[in-house]
């Protein structure tokens, strides 16, 4: 709970697992060998996971709105509540959404436009919850298999997979935390980088 | 007679312990007997010992004109363990086998004057029931018609929105942590992040389906209700992370599934496991029976002469 007890539109946003847009697409293609007898031409699979979305809302808040003394009252950290605070602090927005969205020319370090946040004075910050989205994310994981048959029975499986195919960076959501020496800064990657694995398996 | 019988190797005082192991053709035959008794009932009888988890076949049977046909007996088979369940169709021509074992299926429909017809490979799953709709044909009852395609892929009986995979799919598209959640979270109205690499977690992915929270999400594996079972929530990813080989199928119902399934408002993950027989032998999907069992070696068996003559008493 944030915001002001009164007024039910200070939390109503969209959920904290929304994601507006999502893709995701999973294979499995037996290379067909075109009547091959061949053991190197037969028993070829190509399979594959894609998944893009875009990613999840986050909310600027503080976890330790109180203001402590009269120095600190127009500290942007502070306020929101004071004594009758039920949870986080939000700041005030003394500019327009489409202002704090504006992003840095380097998103790891600007994610949004900390310069339109200010103090809410000992109010009840005007920001609204979940208003901002961390990054979109995609990822291309794709696994070549090929199956021998030793005999009738027992049959070994080579494979390799490849997760993260063009090794694309996932960012995390930036630090939301007032006040912390990382706020706005992306400090996270989600998904991991390109990894592979070999793998072998015996069939019987 | 028996405690009178000389006995070559034992002292005299310490027979009546000793007695079952000093006479060596005794031992052995007990032996043979409790490793015959111990084989025959662990090969195939483990082999019968099906997982927890259920579905329903449920049809119509009509003739040719459409008509309904009552009395006709629907004889189903599972083709793993042989079992077989019999039922007779009421008076609209329908017909309903509850609370059968998951697995593969041949269903036989038989009536005096019409053509035997067979449904071979009828696949049944946990908690689906899957209606068949079939027509008799005038004939010779030994006249068999075989038909070899299973189900429809529609299911009337229920609304429940569900994407099912098989052990095949679970092991062969690659999923970075080898986790059934993975795939699952493909499905219409289902969001997760993307899967971590090189974790030393379990790798589970707790989705948010429908939009509901991720904690919303129950599990039941082999039909047991697994949501709790490490955390006092339905989150997964503090839950268990079973090996894709282990599993037979996995099933995730995302909405309007039905009451006795549904534990939450988020989606119910169902996990069902290969059954193993003894030897660590499998039933493969795809193949319609179990390999036999083993025979006996002749080597363990003891041949009748040597048996000891059983004593009178």
């Amino acid at each position: 709970m944030q915001g002001g007890l009164r007024n039910l539109e200070a939390n109503h946003a969209v959920s904290d697992f929304d994601r507006t847009h999502r893709f995701s697409l999973n294979f499995v293609y037996e290379i067909p060998s075109f009547g091959s007898a061949s053991k190197f031409l037969s028993g070829w699979q190509i399979s594959g996971f894609f998944q893009a979305q875009t990613g999840t809302p986050y909310s600027i808040f503080s976890p330790e709105p109180e203001i402590g003394s009269a120095t600190q009252y127009a500290d942007l950290t502070r306020g929101s509540g004071g004594l009758y605070r039920l949870g986080f602090g939000r700041p005030g927005l003394c500019g327009s959404l489409a202002e704090l969205r504006q992003q840095g020319s380097d998103i790891t370090e600007d994610s949004f436009n900390s310069a339109v946040l200010c103090s809410p004075l000992g109010q009840n910050g005007s920001l609204g919850r979940n208003i901002l989205r961390a990054p979109s994310q995609s990822r291309f994981d794709l696994g070549i298999v090929k199956s021998t048959k030793l005999t009738e029975k027992v049959s070994v499986e080579f494979g390799w997979d490849i997760f993260n195919v063009f090794n694309r960076t996932n960012f995390a959501a930036p630090d939301f935390e007032l006040g912390s020496p990382d706020f706005g800064r992306i400090t996270t990657t989600v998904g991991g980088p390109r990894v592979m694995q070999f793998k072998a398996r015996l069939k019987f | 007679m028996y405690r009178n019988t000389p006995n070559r190797c034992c002292a005299r005082s310490l027979r009546p312990v000793f007695i079952l192991l000093c006479d060596n053709h005794r031992l052995v035959g007990v032996l043979a007997l409790i490793l015959f008794l111990g084989i025959s009932f662990t090969l195939p009888e483990t082999a019968l010992g099906q997982s927890g988890v259920t579905g329903t076949l449920t049809g119509v049977v009509q003739d040719q004109n459409g008509a309904s046909l009552p009395g006709v007996t629907v004889t189903v088979k599972n083709l793993e363990t042989g079992a077989v369940r019999t039922v007779a169709t009421n008076g609209e021509g329908s017909w309903t086998i509850a609370a059968l074992a998951v697995g593969t299926y041949e269903v036989a429909f038989e009536i005096t004057g019409f053509r035997r017809l067979v449904r071979k490979r009828v696949q049944v799953e946990a908690s689906v029931p899957r209606t068949l709709e079939d027509k008799l044909e005038l004939g010779d009852v030994d006249a068999v018609v075989n038909i070899v395609e299973g189900a429809s892929l529609v299911t009337p009986e229920t609304a429940t929105t569900f994407r099912q995979l098989s052990a095949d799919d679970l092991v062969t598209v690659p999923t970075s942590t080898r986790s059934f959640t993975q795939l699952l979270s493909t499905e219409a109205g289902v969001n997760t992040e993307l899967s971590p690499v090189l974790t030393n977690s379990n790798g589970n992915q707790s989705p948010s389906v429908n939009g509901t929270r991720t904690t919303s999400t129950s599990l039941f594996f082999n039909g047991i209700d697994a949501t709790n079972i490490t955390t006092n929530e339905g989150s997964l990813n503090d839950n268990i992370a079973p090996a894709p080989e282990t599993l037979q199928e996995v099933k995730l119902q995302t909405s309007l599934y039905d009451a006795s399934t549904g534990r939450s408002g988020g989606g119910n993950f169902q996990l069902v496991t290969t059954p193993v027989v003894s030897n660590s032998m499998r039933l493969i999907p795809g193949r319609s029976r179990w390999t036999p069992a083993p025979r006996i070696p002749a080597a363990l068996l003891v041949p009748e002469s040597r048996m000891s003559p059983i004593p009178a008493l």
